[in-house]
């Protein structure tokens, strides 16, 4: 689910790697020296897990994971995905580079977003929390990309509502996927080593 | 898929024996131009200078052509959809649909522009050492906290990928086969789990690997970068193709 070279018209991407950027200086400053290795691996792992496919009827989609980078590493969950999808861009030519702003928006915000929606299990005193809210927010942090991703074609002019339409009803079936996914490793996470999910997770690699 | 975009960076050809601090930067200017361009001929003759640039590279064409798959794939539905769905008095009546014909004319123009970009990437990241371009990059100014994140990133990828390789294997031997179901979607789910707990150890690890060898924020290299005057020559060139493209652009 990436948004392709050439796609956008250059204020869209411009604007995408404003607001991209913005977010960008805000969480690198909150950012330690130590943490900036740490994330890093963190990264691969990401980068290396969309990479495995998950059959769907005749076909298979990759993994996106979006949701489970926001409920792993919190408020530097956007650094990591913008990594990830420059890395992306530059290794495999998946997206692009003009429009690698705009795709950090559209994965990025919504990482942020499960992360706060999956902060919120605290609140419920029900059984399996973790799995729940894992769900909710891996479906979530789908679904808004793919809002995203319906957006920025949409601002892109007229002749792509089509594509548009069509982008996000594809996002259907891979939210699904992507919510049991990050519900089954949320509650695998909580299960084997809980101090990741309690939102200081680099901390918690000291041992 | 995989991530040897810098297999053929050892081979000699003039675009590989550019500064990558120069290569980088003007290349950048021209894909910047690219992007930018909304008439189809000038889009065309774009196209056609990466397809040169491609070539002087000597970058082997089946290389070329296999990373160029995904961008191609992509956008071929572009074709079809766009001319179905976008309104417009340039409609034929095909059955029962209104196919537009303007709808191609910007179905190809994304088309040319995407593989133009993507052909100059290449062409950019695979004639040097994928890290030789990230230090060039990070004394372009690039913000180097992103840039050692970028490199740092890049160097666990490929210990992740043989991890995922055993993992994977472990999981085949006891008879694992992926299907549509809830079974499968648990095990996914799980192995990401458990990737992301050993990966946590393993970062820790790292880290005091890089402290005892006096790691302390800062990228230290030990090569120096030289500039020859041919460097700006090619650069120029590079320009002239630039600002040709984007004058011709808005005066056609």
């Amino acid at each position: 689910m990436h948004i392709s070279e050439g796609v956008l018209p250059p204020q869209v991407w411009i604007g995408g790697f404003v607001v991209a950027g913005g977010i960008l200086a805000a969480t690198v400053r909150k950012m330690k020296t130590d943490e900036l290795p740490k994330i890093s691996v963190i990264t691969a792992v990401f980068f290396v897990a969309s990479l495995i496919n998950v059959p769907l009827g005749p076909t298979s989609v990759h993994l996106l994971l979006i949701g489970l980078v926001g409920v792993v590493l919190g408020w530097t969950a956007f650094v990591s995905i913008f990594l990830g999808l420059t890395l992306q861009a530059l290794l495999f030519q998946f997206g692009g580079v003009t429009a690698l702003g705009a795709n950090a928006c559209m994965m990025g915000i919504p990482a942020l977003c499960a992360y706060g929606i999956f902060s919120l299990r605290k609140r419920f005193k029900i059984k399996h929390r973790e799995a729940v809210f894992g769900a909710i927010a891996g479906a979530s942090g789908t679904l808004l990309a793919g809002i995203f991703l319906a957006g920025f074609l949409a601002l892109s002019g007229d002749q792509f509502y089509g594509v548009a339409k069509l982008a996000l009803l594809a996002h259907i079936p891979v939210m699904i996927i992507e919510g049991a996914v990050t519900g089954f490793a949320a509650a695998f996470l909580h299960k084997v080593k809980p101090e990741i999910l309690e939102g200081n997770a680099l901390d918690a690699s000291r041992y | 898929m995989h991530p040897d975009i810098d297999k053929y960076a050892h081979i000699t050809s003039p675009i590989h024996r550019w500064d990558p601090r120069v290569k980088i930067a003007f290349l950048g200017v021209l894909i910047i131009t690219i992007a930018t361009l909304n008439k189809l001929p000038l889009i065309a003759v774009a196209f056609a200078c990466c397809i040169a640039l491609v070539l002087i590279s000597r970058l082997p064409v089946s290389f070329v052509t296999k990373r160029l798959l995904p961008a191609t794939f992509l956008l071929l539905p572009f074709f079809i959809i766009i001319p179905l769905t976008m309104p417009g008095e340039t409609a034929v009546k095909i059955l029962a649909f209104s196919f537009n014909l303007e709808g191609l004319v910007i179905a190809s123009k994304v088309y040319l522009k995407a593989l133009s970009i993507v052909m100059l990437i290449i062409t950019i990241m695979g004639t040097a050492p994928f890290t030789d371009s990230l230090k060039a990059m990070e004394r372009l100014k690039m913000p180097s906290m992103l840039v050692q994140m970028t490199l740092f990133t890049y160097r666990y990828i490929f210990v992740f990928l043989m991890e995922t390789k055993r993992m994977n294997t472990a999981m085949c031997s006891r008879n694992f086969i992926k299907k549509t179901n809830l079974h499968t979607l648990k095990t996914m789910g799980n192995f990401v789990g458990m990737l992301l707990v050993r990966s946590f150890e393993k970062a820790e690890k790292i880290y005091q690997a890089m402290l005892s060898r006096g790691y302390d924020g800062v990228l230290k290299t030990f090569f120096e970068y030289k500039i020859v005057a041919l460097d700006y020559v090619k650069g120029s060139l590079v320009m002239i193709v630039c600002i040709t493209l984007f004058i011709g652009d808005k005066l056609l």
